[in-house]
């Protein structure tokens, strides 16, 4: 009896169509979050989250009031004013973040929401993003600000500096939200964080300061780069979803 | 078709449960058991909120967990604390839902009202959820686990709050439901299972006692369950003899209904009779 034989490239024609259908699409985050917005659109993504828009409004809008009384003193202090910078960069991407985990935990709809196809962790990552973005927009701003009022020459170091300084809190975020599952670490993250600059700032009194001021506009440009890789990979492994009890 | 093959989940030192093998296909499953064996962390690792320490969970053969949101589309699922938002109406909150479903603006509309007129809710569809009854909410939350018409549906305590009329008419709906689809039930309400389960899980020592249908499970007491009336001054020493299913006060003596296993410890005057669900339920766990 005869048998048809495939030929070599009938057969890689037929691995390449069983691999195309059978694996899943490795899609960017991106193009994940792009999918969300055309399908969730702002309103559902954002549901429920006025009073917390309201909070790290009010409280950034202190923080930033704060560092405009002293500008003048700290702007006379080179070093300091870069980790006194440093330190408060993150506060608007803090605040949101945190207010907005705590605020999904205590809805009670997380049991629910963790069995749609968009669960909590594809809106916690999606406003994480928004979050960072709003972030360096006003970081953006205040430093644009300080730097025509203030007559600061190097605006785009200083703006680094505050942008490092949002990712890296956003890494740490991200981190402790991996490590222990639950909501207590991130709120220990965000808790310590401005204890940590100031102790740092204790510690190495002039060190701190001129390491921030004298770092390369390059190094600063590379660390940011790095951090904000690291920052869209612990989104994306949010989205993934492949650990439970996340964020509850 | 649904297969949980070999599970055990743990947390810490602690197994809850251990070697799982269950396999779902059409029809109505009742899981059933007393509280903390582990029901509902089989639920929550059926839709995907917790995995197993081993093991596997497969849907039409491929991984639940590799699934991911191709799997949770077919997912339609009521925790037992279902969560809301207080000033949302049925109609605002199901319309979320259905966002994050992944349904489409138009449809969601439609099955809605489809679904909160099946649910009774059709009058208070826009009044706002913080004034609702435990009942009213659950109903709200049966209809969010129906929105996406789901091929599976996992209901952990559907019935719980509900009036017996409402909980007549979910039952009839479930069985509807289940023509063509997966429906599991996990719920303390034996005589909802009774009614309405083609299939009957009892999960026992953190692992599966019996899997099997409605009709054989009282297999399991054929020829042992008994009534008796016995007289007040006896009714103690009866009672510790053998094991009592019930007993009611009946002309100044106690009627009691028992296990007797076997032939030669019957008490004479003892009546057999059909063992029903709730009398396996009470000699299978017995203990706890």
């Amino acid at each position: 009896m005869k048998i048809d034989y495939p030929s070599p490239e009938e057969r890689r024609a037929t691995i390449r169509k069983i691999t195309r259908e059978g694996m899943a699409d490795r899609r960017s985050l991106f193009s994940d979050f792009r999918e969300m917005y055309r399908n969730l659109g702002l309103r559902v993504i954002f549901y429920d989250m006025a009073d917390v828009f309201f909070i790290a409004a009010l409280v950034t809008a202190f923080v930033l009031c704060g560092l405009a009384e002293n500008f003048r003193y700290l702007a006379g202090q080179r070093n300091n004013f870069y980790a006194k910078l440093f330190a408060v960069s993150p506060t608007l991407y803090l605040l949101l973040c945190l207010l907005g985990f705590w605020k999904e935990k205590l809805s009670d709809t997380y049991d629910v929401k963790m069995s749609c196809k968009y669960t909590v962790c594809h809106l916690t990552a999606f406003r994480m993003l928004a979050f960072s973005c709003a972030g360096i927009l006003v970081n953006l701003a205040a430093v644009g600000i300080f730097c025509t009022a203030g007559g600061v020459p190097d605006f785009w170091q200083v703006f680094l500096v505050s942008t490092s300084s949002l990712f890296l809190f956003s890494v740490l975020l991200l981190w402790s939200l991996f490590r222990a599952g639950g909501l207590a670490a991130p709120t220990f993250a965000a808790a310590a964080w401005f204890p940590a600059n100031l102790l740092l700032e204790y510690l190495f009194p002039s060190g701190y300061g001129r390491f921030l001021v004298e770092m390369p506009l390059y190094l600063h440009l590379a660390v940011t780069v790095a951090l904000a890789c690291f920052y869209f990979a612990g989104l994306k492994r949010l989205i993934s979803q492949q650990k439970e009890r996340i964020l509850c | 078709m649904l297969t949980v093959q070999n599970v055990t989940k743990k947390f810490g030192s602690f197994t809850v449960l251990e070697n799982i093998d269950l396999e779902f296909g059409s029809g109505v499953y009742g899981l059933l058991s007393p509280n903390g064996a582990g029901k509902t962390t089989l639920i929550k690792m059926l839709v995907t909120l917790l995995f197993p320490t081993s093991g596997k969970i497969l849907f039409d053969g491929a991984d639940i967990r590799t699934l991911g949101a191709s799997y949770r589309e077919k997912l339609g699922y009521l925790p037992q604390d279902f969560g809301y938002y207080r000033n949302c109406s049925p109609r605002q909150y199901l319309r979320y839902l259905g966002a994050l479903k992944g349904l489409e603006r138009e449809a969601v509309e439609k099955r809605i009202d489809e679904l909160l007129d099946l649910v009774n809710l059709s009058d208070v569809k826009d009044k706002k959820m913080k004034k609702f009854s435990g009942g009213m909410i659950q109903r709200v939350g049966i209809a969010q686990s129906m929105l996406n018409d789901p091929e599976i549906l996992i209901l952990d305590e559907p019935t719980a709050g509900l009036d017996p009329k409402e909980r007549l008419r979910f039952r009839n709906i479930f069985t509807e439901l289940s023509r063509n689809r997966t429906v599991i039930l996990s719920t303390h309400i034996i005589s909802d299972i009774e009614s309405v389960a083609n299939r009957v899980i009892l999960i026992k020592d953190h692992a599966i006692y019996c899997d099997t249908d409605r009709d054989s499970l009282s297999e399991i007491l054929e020829n042992k369950v008994f009534e008796i009336t016995v007289p007040h001054q006896k009714a103690d020493s009866f009672k510790q003899e053998y094991f009592i299913l019930s007993k009611r006060e009946e002309a100044g003596q106690t009627r009691f209904r028992f296990v007797c296993g076997k032939p030669e410890d019957l008490p004479a005057g003892a009546q057999p009779s059909l063992p029903s669900m709730e009398d396996v339920f009470l000699y299978v766990y017995r203990e706890e």
